[in-house]
């Protein structure tokens, strides 16, 4: 699934990105393939996200987080 | 004694500034990085007192890969060859690299760490917010990342001062190269096609290391130091089918995997707490719609607090000029120079020093909201609503500060990669009313309502006040969606920005930073002020020909025509001599074009000033008005009231001229400073020169829009 499709409180793991430059950048920031992403709340009438990852928190827009593949978050 | 220099790196908010603060207190300054516009902070600090270090602070960079102007100067300025030697530009060279790192956030704070590290350089790492660390009970074994990194690792407060001695011992032993750096443990495997290229790269240039050969690699586009002929033969070298974006993911990948399993030895935290109280305000703060309402909440609590608090030193600052300009008349004998001193310089420099109070109030309150986490909450609340109007959710830190001056806000800007977006937000920014403003609006607010007059339980002066910043706003707004449809860009804009946990904001920090803000504007403003002031005096104490001896005589005679007592006839003459100057027939000149909007000669002369500055308004209607320069605002406002136009016998400020030259001084760009900080920020004079049209434009259109409605 794609972070843009995530629900408030849900958590899962990041497994690839869409945008290999938007994920280069992310990367940067701490979010990486098998980082954990929780979504805090969202602004804007759903257009800006507040995320955790791994515990920090960045605000996104729901077209980079749709750019973000995500996978179950089941094992640690 | 020796002296050294160093330079301060690490991520954004990994809390480099109150260390940098810490180490070096007052003894700042700031300058330019070499050839590019961007704030360089240097400081300097005794280790021992033999030992010197010039601290150079960085901008907060996440990585090699910039996103934006402020992230290239770091590998703008290490991957050079001469980064550290001598032969680069006497002076320019590092010694060595202090390195800071969250250490509550260590793993993603590693990556720039471990790309400078594999340089070879120099350098200390040191874990900041070791106070937040013991409050978490983590638990920290710098030893381990000392020994797999080869380096020396101090902890380290930038809040608290605690461990700073460690720090400057440990930086010591590393200038003095006491401590052995060992060999790098943390360089970049390179897959077999990267190091084919990065080798013969080093051999052509005869580079130190593969990995700097590997950075000219990534950034041959843009990296200042390079000759055209370097950049041709980088990109023979790399072909176009290499996919550097690729092998860019590859590496960042590769080093998170290698300093990971590290990170983990050396810490051990308590993962369980998920709900901090942090978590805890910004369910409130960043809620979609408390969130906004605090917002526009604390901007009126803000300049609420600038009008109560200015108040009084600003009349203060008035009052210490006036006395000054008496002092100086009384002590110099009359000339052209003691007028030039007390109507030109004098009179310049108090109409730039006036504004300090202002000013500095607001970046007082701005930067506890930048220090606290706030600002990235706003940015996170208004970035969709920002970008319908083509800005930036970053945009919003300068629209606020332009309420103050447009200048540091639009140097504010530099954090918004998205050029068209930050292009955006430098045009639009002055159209948001600034401190300056204010004078003017306060002079011209009487003549279209009266003190009295209520609506309901509002005071109207003051709704109207409202109305005029609300007008700016709008049109800042409006331009910007109208510059978003005409500027084309290819660049992809992004948000992805971190939302720092909240900390108590660090008053030194603060007012360090009010410090710095208020200084750059006193030097930046100040200058063009302080020469336009000069030529102004000019203007309006010189005519051609003769004609200043003839205003005066013809003054003479009428006055001793109207049996006018002295101080009469002299506010009569220096009114006839402003009439007579260049600057009267400049006004005159201009009358045509301005009689649409409801403006006279005399208002002209003021307009034609106000391009130097706007509060510049109200002593020129004083000189114009004949009762002298010294005089108060209120008699300023007395004398306006009574002006009648000799050719219809009506009042001159009605209501339609007074709200028309309102009008025209929310939209029209009247201040010189802010174009040459534009064009400083542009890198042209083109945008400066379209700021300037679409203003004055706007100013014009809205001005006869007003009067040919009203009268």
């Amino acid at each position: 699934m794609r972070l843009s499709e995530l629900k408030i409180g849900q958590k899962r793991i990041v497994e690839s990105f869409e945008d290999s430059q938007m994920g280069g950048k992310l990367m940067t920031m701490g979010m990486l393939p098998g980082s954990l992403i929780e979504l805090v709340r969202k602004a804007s009438a759903g257009k800006t996200f507040y995320i955790k990852v791994n515990g920090y928190g960045m605000a996104l827009r729901v077209s980079e987080a749709s750019k973000i593949f995500l996978k179950e978050a089941t094992v640690n | 004694m020796q002296k050294f220099k160093v330079a301060l790196i690490g991520n954004p908010n990994c809390g480099k500034s109150s260390l940098f603060n810490q180490l070096t207190g007052l003894r700042q300054k700031v300058g330019n990085f070499h050839g590019v516009t961007v704030d360089k902070k240097s400081g300097v600090a005794n280790l021992t007192k033999d030992i010197q270090v010039n601290f150079i602070d960085f901008p907060g960079t996440y990585s090699f890969y910039p996103t934006s102007l402020d992230e290239r100067i770091v590998v703008g300025t290490f991957a050079r060859p001469d980064a550290l030697s001598d032969n680069w530009e006497k002076g320019q060279q590092y010694d060595a690299i202090l390195y800071v790192a969250d250490i509550t956030q260590l793993e993603k704070h590693l990556l720039l760490f471990s790309q400078i590290r594999n340089l070879g350089f120099p350098m200390v790492l040191a874990l900041n917010m070791t106070d937040v660390a013991q409050e978490e009970s983590m638990i920290v074994k710098p030893d381990i990342l000392k020994k797999k990194f080869g380096i020396p690792v101090v902890e380290v407060s930038g809040r608290t001062g605690e461990g700073i001695d460690g720090l400057k011992y440990a930086l010591e032993n590393v200038l003095l190269e006491k401590s052995k750096v060992s060999n790098n443990t943390l360089t970049y495997q390179f897959s077999e096609e990267e190091k084919k290229i990065a080798h013969t790269i080093q051999v052509e240039f005869g580079l130190e290391s593969e990995y700097q050969a590997w950075l000219w690699v990534q950034h041959h586009e843009w990296l200042p130091f390079l000759t055209a002929a370097q950049r041709i033969t980088i990109k023979s070298i790399v072909t176009e089918k290499f996919d550097l974006l690729k092998s860019q993911v590859r590496e960042t990948m590769q080093r998170y995997d290698r300093f990971g399993p590290i990170v983990g030895q050396a810490l051990k935290k308590d993962t369980s707490a998920s709900d901090t109280w942090s978590d805890k305000v910004d369910r409130v703060v960043t809620h979609w719609l408390m969130g906004p309402i605090i917002f526009f909440g604390l901007m009126i609590l803000i300049f609420q607090a600038i009008f109560s608090w200015a108040g009084l030193p600003m009349d203060l600052i008035d009052a210490g000029f006036g006395a000054l300009t008496e002092g100086v008349s009384s002590a110099l004998p009359e000339s052209m120079f003691r007028d030039l001193l007390t109507d030109g310089i004098i009179a310049g420099l108090g109409g730039v020093l006036i504004f300090i109070p202002q000013i500095a109030i607001l970046f007082f309150l701005i930067s506890i909201l930048e220090e606290s986490g706030y600002m990235a909450r706003a940015v996170y609340l208004f970035d969709n609503s920002m970008r319908r109007f083509g800005l930036n959710g970053r945009s919003i830190v300068a629209l606020v500060s332009g309420g103050a001056c447009a200048i540091p806000a639009i140097m504010s800007t530099r954090t918004i990669s998205n050029w068209k977006e930050r292009l955006i937000t430098i045009m639009v920014t002055p159209l948001i009313s600034c401190s300056a403003r204010l004078p003017v609006y306060a002079v011209l607010v009487g003549f279209v309502v009266a003190a009295d007059q209520y609506w309901g339980w509002f005071n109207m002066q003051g709704l109207v006040f409202m109305g005029l910043y609300l007008l700016g706003i709008v049109a800042a707004l409006g331009a910007g969606w109208v510059f978003k449809k005409i500027i084309k860009t290819e660049e992809t804009s992004y948000l992805m920005l971190e939302l720092p946990v909240y900390r108590r904001p660090l008053i030194r920090n603060v007012l360090l930073n009010v410090y710095e803000k208020t200084k750059t504007f006193v030097i930046e403003a100040g200058k063009v002020i302080f020469v336009i002031s000069i030529l102004l005096w000019f203007m309006a104490s010189y005519a051609p020909g003769n004609q200043m001896q003839l205003a005066e005589q013809q003054a003479v005679s009428e006055a001793l025509e109207l049996k006018l007592d002295d101080t009469e006839r002299d506010n009569l003459i220096a009114s006839k001599k402003i009439e007579a100057s260049y600057a009267g027939h400049l006004g005159k000149f201009i009358e045509p074009v301005i009689r649409p909007l409801g403006f006279d000669w005399k208002i002209g002369i003021a307009l034609i000033t106000s391009f130097a500055a706007r509060e510049v308004f109200v002593g020129t209607m004083a000189t114009i008005y004949s009762i002298g320069s010294e005089a108060e605002e209120t008699s300023v406002i007395d004398r306006m009231a009574t002006e009648i136009n000799p050719d219809t016998g009506e009042l001159v400020y009605n209501r339609a001229t007074s709200l028309s030259l309102l009008i025209f001084y929310v939209f029209a760009m009247q201040c010189m400073s802010t174009l040459a900080v534009v064009k400083r920020e542009t890198k042209s004079w083109k945008w400066a020169a379209i700021q300037f049209v679409f203003m004055t434009a706007l100013a014009y259109l809205g001005s006869l829009l007003v009067y040919q409605v009203m009268s």
